[in-house]
């Protein structure tokens, strides 16, 4: 059964009149268009903000731009974690499981002990993010009921080794101790 | 001793000996500047590409990024030379020399200034050796058969690619010397013809006089807008440029003729690239921009021929000059045009350059026969407007069938009244099939 020509499209490209058939003029107009973005960025090492702004990165951070010209918003960036203290210096964490549960990227693992503390029951004797595994999604913030595990804005998380990236309670409570300053918990 | 004088014509009373030592000179160094320009065209066209696309490109390596060729050719010969099972690894190491010699080649006739006055050299050197007022020509081999020499040693960068695309059992690879191959076979023949349209107008084929006919006539370019442009587009297909680069199209053969190749063969490639871009670079400024010349114009003033250092290495700086714009116009083109088809590249040569060339030549020949050499420019245009009348009736290539089925498809570009209305919903379980006339929408 022949297709009805109502049920045809017809995807011809246009026909090139005789002087786009030449090639030659329209070739130099595809040239004014990308020298014109040569000449826009040609000596400025990105720093056109018309066209490219780029952030030349050890040099130039994120942290230094407003937001609104594609900085980084500091208040809910995703970095590296920490873990809060209380008021009397004692880890918050009450090891309930609950982050290493809602982690997607199993990068949590908690080892519970009794607390020697009254007003709770357990404590993490033992509490270790992979910093390598974590696709810094804050779930774990989410999921925490006494907001314990934290995000901080930093995400400069370098080390020589994988051994060295994953971040034991000790090391954790001390990127708290250094971030409290500038994100109060 | 009867061959030497022909092969290197020295002028007036100068000794053969003086013009083979200038010679040398020349080639050494300009061998060894444009081997150093092929580093830097690489950097140059990474900038070049970067800014066009809004980009930064290379700018850790050194100040600005100028150290970064340096640290690519390192890494070049630190890396394993590899090659593969199979490969005819004699003509896989010749390969890359095939194709990098010629190019090299046929820098030697291209004269990079005027005459150079032996007494002007500085530090009273001339006293001392006797070689006052002796004249050079600044030129590797002031050749007698010029030109021609330059289209022999052009053609032979072919063997390279098809050579490497064969000995790299690779299909890839061989596809792209095969496409290499066509295309040089294609582009040979309106390059060839573009340049007999120098010859003619020139009335030689030695490179200094092309250079003296072009400041009577006013360089080719002015008076053979269109010879230039056909010769320009060859030169970009013979160094495999985009938009010619089918024989390394990485879209579609990976890397083409060089898939097989790594570390310094691999750079040799991409060498011989560059340096078929500046040889042909320097082929079209003696050719179409009358060398060391200044004035476009048949009158008026322009750096005399003949003088002292001073002058011959102003004039060299000219002609690096024009050199160093028309690559950079080679490498805008590049990041500009995409890449043709490979049926569309062999219309564009055997059904628009070849006819156009002919044309062209047969319009010199004409005007050369009558003396009216000088009025070309007038007859270059005479054949544009002859193309634009002959345009429409030149055979078309046959219309593929554009009309697509597309029977109840949503991807239909039909709108409205033509639009077909939306099939009823098939069940697929018990469910009741929603109504599409109450908002439900169905998903075929």
């Amino acid at each position: 059964m022949p297709i009805p020509d109502r049920d045809i499209v017809d995807v011809s490209f246009k026909r090139l009149d005789r002087t786009e058939s030449l090639f030659v003029l329209n070739v130099f107009k595809g040239l004014g268009t990308t020298l014109r973005h040569a000449f826009q960025n040609v000596g400025r090492n990105g720093s056109n903000k018309d066209t490219l702004w780029v952030v030349q990165y050890p040099e130039q951070k994120r942290d230094d731009r407003p937001v609104e010209e594609g900085g980084q918003y500091r208040p809910t960036f995703r970095g590296v974690h920490r873990l809060n203290r209380d008021e009397d210096g004692r880890v918050r964490c009450v090891a309930c499981f609950m982050c290493a549960t809602a982690c997607p990227a199993n990068c949590i693992h908690i080892v519970a002990e009794a607390s020697p503390w009254d007003d709770r029951e357990k404590y993490p004797k033992q509490f270790d993010i992979d910093e390598l595994r974590c696709i810094y999604c804050g779930m774990c913030e989410e999921a925490c009921p006494c907001d314990a595990i934290e995000l901080t804005p930093h995400y400069e998380v370098t080390g020589l080794s994988r051994q060295e990236l994953i971040f034991d309670k000790t090391k954790l409570l001390e990127v708290y101790d250094q971030t409290v300053g500038e994100k109060p918990m | 001793m009867t061959l030497l004088p022909t092969l290197l014509a020295a002028t007036g009373e100068t000794p053969v000996l003086a013009q083979i030592i200038t010679g040398v000179v020349v080639v050494l160094v300009m061998v060894h500047l444009i081997l150093g320009g092929c580093a830097y065209s690489i950097m140059l066209e990474r900038k070049l590409s970067a800014w066009m696309q809004d980009r930064v490109g290379p700018n850790r390596v050194g100040p600005m990024g100028l150290l970064q060729p340096i640290a690519d050719g390192l890494k070049f010969l630190l890396k394993e030379e590899y090659a593969p099972k199979g490969v005819d690894k004699v003509l896989f190491t010749l390969a890359p020399t095939f194709i990098m010699v010629p190019a090299m080649l046929g820098f030697v006739v291209i004269p990079w200034a005027g005459v150079l006055d032996l007494s002007s050299l500085p530090f009273g050197l001339s006293e001392k050796l006797g070689w006052e007022g002796w004249q050079v020509r600044v030129i590797g081999a002031d050749v007698n058969i010029g030109v021609v020499f330059m289209l022999a040693t052009a053609a032979l960068g072919v063997y390279g690619v098809a050579l490497g695309g064969w000995a790299s059992n690779s299909k890839f690879s061989f596809l792209g010397g095969l496409r290499a191959g066509a295309q040089m076979i294609s582009y040979e023949i309106p390059m060839g013809l573009a340049l007999l349209v120098v010859i003619l107008m020139a009335g030689t084929v030695t490179p200094y006089g092309i250079l003296e006919a072009q400041r009577e006539s006013g360089w080719f370019l002015v008076q053979q807008p269109i010879a230039a442009l056909l010769f320009y587009v060859c030169m970009l297909a013979e160094s495999n440029r985009t938009p010619f680069d089918l024989a390394e199209a990485e879209s579609e053969l990976v890397g083409g003729y060089h898939t097989e190749y790594s570390s310094m063969r691999f750079a040799m490639w991409f060498l011989a690239e560059y340096f078929h871009m500046i040889t042909g670079a320097a082929f079209f400024s003696l050719l179409f921009l009358g060398g060391f010349s200044v004035n476009p114009l048949p009158f008026g003033w322009d750096l005399p021929v003949e003088g002292g250092i001073g002058l011959i290495l102003l004039q060299w700086g000219v002609m690096l000059g024009k050199v160093a714009l028309l690559v950079a116009f080679a490498m805008a083109i590049r990041w500009t045009i995409p890449r043709f088809r490979f049926d569309q590249l062999m219309r564009l040569a055997w059904e628009g350059m070849i006819p156009l060339s002919l044309l062209v030549v047969m319009a010199t020949a004409v005007s050369v026969y009558l003396g009216l050499q000088n009025w070309m420019w007038l007859g270059s245009i005479g054949c544009v407007i002859v193309v634009y009348l002959v345009l429409p009736f030149m055979p078309r290539s046959a219309t593929a069938n554009r009309r697509i089925a597309i029977v109840g498809s949503r991807f239909s570009p039909l709108r409205g009244e033509d639009a077909l209305p939306p099939r009823p919903a098939v069940a697929l379980s018990d469910a009741a099939i929603p109504d599409p006339a109450q908002g439900a929408r169905s998903i075929h």
